[in-house]
């Protein structure tokens, strides 16, 4: 290969062009057989054992992402989905299920149509500005934000993220300034704001991000939601916080029997009722089920 | 003209004949070139050399007695922001015709075990603390058929643990070519592309007296994050010895069992 050691010698001009004929060779059958050994690397040099990294990152759970629903419509709530083949995840032969749930998906959540550029200009200016008024790294967060809000007892999540600001700022996240456009509410007596799906309450001097406390009531439902009827009443589910369509705006309910979800609330407890695990956590019943891979938890009636 | 001058020349001269001659290796197909977005689905075209491939590696694995192999595994969640999040897995597989299956993932965003004897299967979250068993039919073709169309989820790669992988991965293909070859784990293995409609894969194929597949990468059309699927291949055994007990469900006697939950029209997402 005379030619490859004349290419070294000269300017990287040169190079475009010979890369554009690498290029159109390959694309041909009859020559490809040419192309022997021309990439390496093939196998993510500098690897061992799988090479992706077969170990849990330190500290991560899946919950973390807390309900917030995954664009990539392979299901419900993908932050629990292993990846274990959910909905055909994985297949070569099965993909046009794993993809027609995702079309499905798309179909009734436009928000998440546009690519990721334009997606997140709408949502990180808030987040932007917030930003530069953070007090903890997100990285702390996302290890220690049951410090803040284990202290709000009888509130819904656990599994409720800052869905509105889509970046996996969590419960907990604490700030010295709320974002511009919030509306201010009250919940028995106590303050809330709320922007997008997110609520903040006032915490030793700071403003804290917390799960939607139950009988909030707001004029505009978090974005991403999907339509969940209850009989013929129509209920919101918002990656894992439920709202009931009510005078004045929508408010914030326990989840409804037959919603399912796929993390537990912190602090749900555990029954055995004739051989059968439940959980509950303020007046919801949990069900556990397999659901494609991955468990998740249905509300359930009162068992008896 | 210098030495370097008329060499690049011919390399695009060549280049040209090449795509002008490659072309006639591609079974005749007037619809290749169909404009995109147009409603009609183009007939399959596929180079001789690549379909050739595919069903060497479909044949060694579809008559296997019984196999082993791991694969290093990225995969690739979308964020409801766009964002796209990159988390690895390990999948250990031991397969053994023509009722034993068991499959093992551990990975970051959890660890599950799936076995298969002929009679049931059994998945396990350690995790969650909780297993659920239902009865499968008896071949393992008849049981991966009914984990995704009742029980919604497939093992990955299970497309090379059928019968007929050539079949089970080249039913939908549109245009499908060879790209080169490449050293991967110290295999020398060809490379494929592939065309579908919702996805776009490629897999490397040894080149060596076992054709298995040495990575698999699948890439997710349907979302404009385009998130993938990869897998990289190794410890393939086709004399493993496995213990029949293998494909026996092994829980901790403190987990509990819990009901599937059945595909049905409502489980599509709303």
């Amino acid at each position: 290969m005379r030619w490859l050691v004349a290419i070294k010698k000269r300017s990287a001009a040169p190079l475009v062009s010979a890369a554009i004929g690498l290029i159109l060779i390959a694309t041909s059958d009859q020559v490809a057989a040419r192309f022997g050994g021309g990439f390496r690397g093939g196998g993510f040099g500098g690897f061992r054992g799988g090479g992706f990294g077969s170990g849990r990152f330190g500290g991560f759970r899946g919950g973390d992402f807390g309900g917030a629903r995954f664009g990539d419509g392979g299901a419900f709530d993908r932050s629990r989905d292993s990846g274990f083949g959910g909905g055909g995840f994985g297949s070569i032969r099965h993909n046009a299920v794993f993809a027609e749930r995702g079309d499905a998906f798309r179909t009734n959540h436009p928000e998440f149509d546009g690519d990721a550029r334009s997606l997140q200009r709408n949502r990180f200016n808030e987040a932007n500005s917030l930003q530069q008024n953070r007090i903890n790294e997100i990285n702390n967060l996302q290890y220690n934000h049951e410090n803040s809000w284990n202290n709000w007892g009888g509130h819904w999540g656990g599994y409720y993220a800052g869905l509105g600001l889509g970046a996996g700022i969590a419960v907990g996240a604490t700030f010295a300034a709320l974002p511009a456009a919030v509306a201010a509410l009250s919940v028995a007596s106590v303050p809330y704001w709320y922007a997008n799906g997110v609520y903040y309450a006032m915490q030793n001097g700071q403003y804290v991000i917390v799960p939607p406390p139950q009988g909030a009531v707001v004029t505009i439902p978090p974005p991403s939601c999907s339509v969940f009827y209850t009989g013929n009443s129509p209920n919101l589910d918002c990656g894992g916080a439920f709202y009931a369509p009510v005078q004045g705006g929508y408010q914030v309910i326990p989840p409804p029997i037959g919603s399912t979800v796929t993390t537990l609330p912190n602090g749900a407890v555990t029954d055995n009722v004739k051989g059968t695990t439940y959980f509950h956590f303020g007046a919801a019943y949990y069900r556990p089920f397999y659901s494609g891979s991955s468990v998740i938890y249905e509300v359930v009636a009162k068992p008896s | 003209m210098n030495r370097f001058e008329t060499t690049t020349f011919g390399a695009i001269a060549l280049a040209a004949l090449a795509w002008a001659f490659g072309h006639d290796a591609f079974a005749q197909n007037p619809a290749v070139g169909t404009p995109p977005g147009s409603n009609s689905i183009p007939p399959t075209s596929v180079a001789a050399s690549a379909d050739q491939l595919l069903k060497q590696m479909g044949a060694y694995l579809g008559s296997a007695e019984q196999f082993t192999f791991r694969a290093g595994i990225a995969f690739e969640h979308v964020l409801p922001s766009g964002q796209k999040l990159q988390f690895s897995a390990t999948e250990n597989v031991a397969l053994q015709r023509p009722s034993g299956l068991y499959v093992e993932w551990n990975g970051d965003l959890g660890d599950r075990q799936f076995w298969y004897d002929g009679q049931k299967v059994t998945i396990y979250d350690p995790d969650a603390a909780f297993y659920a068993t239902d009865a499968a039919p008896s071949a393992i073709d008849a049981m991966l058929d009914k984990l995704i169309k009742q029980l919604n989820f497939t093992p990955p790669l299970a497309d090379f643990l059928s019968s007929d992988p050539y079949k089970s991965v080249g039913a939908t293909i549109q245009y499908g070519f060879s790209v080169g070859d490449t050293e991967i784990n110290g295999r020398n293995c060809q490379a494929l592309a592939f065309v579908e409609q919702r996805i776009d894969w490629q897999i490397w194929i040894d080149n060596g007296p076992q054709p298995v597949p040495c990575k698999l990468v699948i890439t997710y059309k349907n979302n404009s994050s385009l998130p993938q699927f990869s897998a990289i291949f190794s410890d393939w055994n086709f004399a493993p010895r496995i213990a029949a007990r293998t494909f026996t469900p092994d829980v901790p006697p403190s987990a509990e069992a819990i009901p599937f939950e059945y595909v049905t029209a409502a489980t599509n997402p709303k």
